[in-house]
């Protein structure tokens, strides 16, 4: 269960290394990029269930045994590929006064390989198999301060407790 | 000291890329424009040989720019900065046309709207605009002119009201010029309250871009944004509504020294003889020793004053706006 957050930073070290590469005043660079780090506080494995609700083979199973509510799909996918970009525009304050603004972009690229799942009422409802690579990069006004890839196995990042809805008919 | 002269050696004797052999020029043209109730077109032409890079205005508050862009005659083998001025006085009035030319590997492009993309493997060096303004119909003032890292170009606008009784309407361009085979640019950025900022790069400046920050007040004229030598230069006239300095971000875009794609390092006017550099070179290092010791006595004076009188700054970070998207076009899933 990474994180974005996780993934970009690491932890409070990666923090103010990407801190360092934005500015050398790390003073208010560390506050943006503390910012910027809440704000990507949320699963990887999130970004790529959205990537599924938008088009995917899975989407298409749902909307399948969503009109036969007693069928059970079991999907295959050899592999499953989407750039994401995240544009983050941060205000800076300085005592109260606006002074800049500053245009972060996370692009997370996602490919999943190897993907054995089940679907069932138009919803997810089990990963057997499945690997998936990311790669991200995080910019500032077009200055890269991190740039990244880190691979996961589906089925620790994207535990099931309860059945994903695939579409919002669901 | 011998790592030092071997690197300077490679780096005289190593053939260097078009794009190095001269750094980018600038070209100025003085004209008067006639009063006129419609905006007209003056350009600044490169030598010949040279891409047009980026360019622009120094104009007078009686008149509006409603233009600055680049401008290639591919049939005639001419590149140019064009400058669209409206001149509602009832005399003539100067603009100065500049042009930053280089040896570069260039393509300008350009859309309908606000944004004008780069193609695949270039990077933007320059743009600008043209807003389709007409005193009888209104239009649109620019206040933003940018380059947009890893896109190409964007601006900002503002609709001006038309005149009593006639329909509002507007239609702007944007223009981009790309640069091929260049490392991607680092840029330069520094926010000022008008009217005049400028912003600098150590080397090879080829463009620039400015942004109105916050509020778009009625009256807000942007009367010069134009490349100095390493400085990018804009001055804008305007008060915000509540009487208030307007604040623009101005972005430098340079070009830096990179390692060329043989491996060999590129300097930027490495012209002398390498046993004329010896001498130079001891002079250079000695002046740089000399220069650090100032600095840090310096840095080390003006903490400690800061230290005493100064109170600490208060950062708030807000974050303002938030969008995501998925790259549809480039969804790729094999069953």
């Amino acid at each position: 269960m990474t994180t974005v957050r996780e993934l970009v930073f690491g932890g409070a070290a990666g923090e103010v290394q990407a801190a360092e590469r934005l500015a050398h005043d790390v003073s208010i660079s560390r506050a943006v990029v503390g910012r910027v780090s809440e704000a990507l506080d949320f699963e990887i494995s999130d970004v790529l269930v959205w990537a599924w609700q938008t088009r995917s083979a899975l989407l298409e199973a749902g909307r399948e045994t969503f009109r036969q509510p007693g069928l059970v799909r079991r999907v295959t996918v050899v592999s499953y590929s989407v750039p994401w970009d995240c544009e983050l525009k941060l205000d800076i304050l300085l005592n109260g006064a606006h002074t800049t603004t500053i245009t972060f972009v996370l692009t997370l690229s996602l490919e999943v390989t190897a993907l054995a799942a089940t679907v069932q009422r138009g919803q997810l409802t089990a990963v057997e198999t499945g690997r998936y690579e990311v790669g991200v990069s995080l910019t500032a006004e077009g200055r890269t301060l991190v740039e990244r890839a880190r691979g996961f196995d589906l089925t620790q990042e994207l535990k099931i407790s309860r059945p994903i809805p695939l579409f919002t008919g669901t | 000291m011998k790592p030092l002269i071997a690197f300077v050696l490679v780096a005289v004797s190593a053939p260097m890329p078009a794009w190095q052999q001269q750094p980018p020029q600038v070209q100025r043209e003085r004209v008067m424009v006639p009063p006129n109730s419609a905006p007209q077109e003056f350009t600044v032409d490169c030598p010949a040989g040279r891409r047009v890079l980026s360019g622009g205005f120094d104009a007078v508050p009686a008149v509006r720019v409603t233009g600055s862009r680049p401008l290639i005659d591919t049939a005639e083998g001419r590149e140019s900065w064009s400058v669209w001025v409206l001149n509602p006085a009832k005399v003539a009035q100067p603009v100065e046309l500049i042009v930053l030319c280089g040896e570069a590997d260039t393509v300008a492009v350009s859309a309908p709207g606000t944004s004008a993309r780069c193609p695949n493997a270039t990077v933007p060096v320059g743009g600008g605009f043209v807003s389709q303004w007409l005193p009888s119909q209104g239009g649109a003032a620019i206040t933003g002119s940018y380059p947009v890292p890893g896109a190409g170009w964007g601006i900002d606008i503002a609709q001006l009201p038309p005149p009593a009784g006639a329909a509002a309407g507007f239609e702007v361009r944007t223009f981009a010029v790309c640069g091929r085979g260049l490392a991607p640019p680092a840029y330069q950025i520094k926010v000022f309250e008008i009217p005049t900022g400028a912003v600098g790069c150590s080397e090879n400046l080829t463009g620039g871009g400015f942004q109105l920050i916050g509020a778009r007040p009625p009256g807000f004229l942007v009367t010069a944004a134009m490349p100095t030598g390493r400085e990018w230069r804009v001055t804008a006239e305007g008060r915000s509504d509540t009487n208030r300095a307007l604040a623009m971000r101005l972005t430098a875009i340079c070009v830096a020294t990179t390692a060329a794609p043989d491996g060999s390092p590129m300097l930027a006017e490495p012209v002398a003889e390498a046993r004329d550099l010896l001498p130079v070179l001891v002079a250079g290092v000695g002046a740089v020793v000399a220069a650090l010791l100032v600095l840090i006595v310096l840095l080390s004076t003006r903490s400690r004053s800061r230290r005493r009188s100064r109170p600490q700054a208060r950062v708030t970070v807000v974050l303002r706006a938030r969008h995501s998207a998925f790259r549809m076009d480039e969804l790729r899933e094999v069953r």
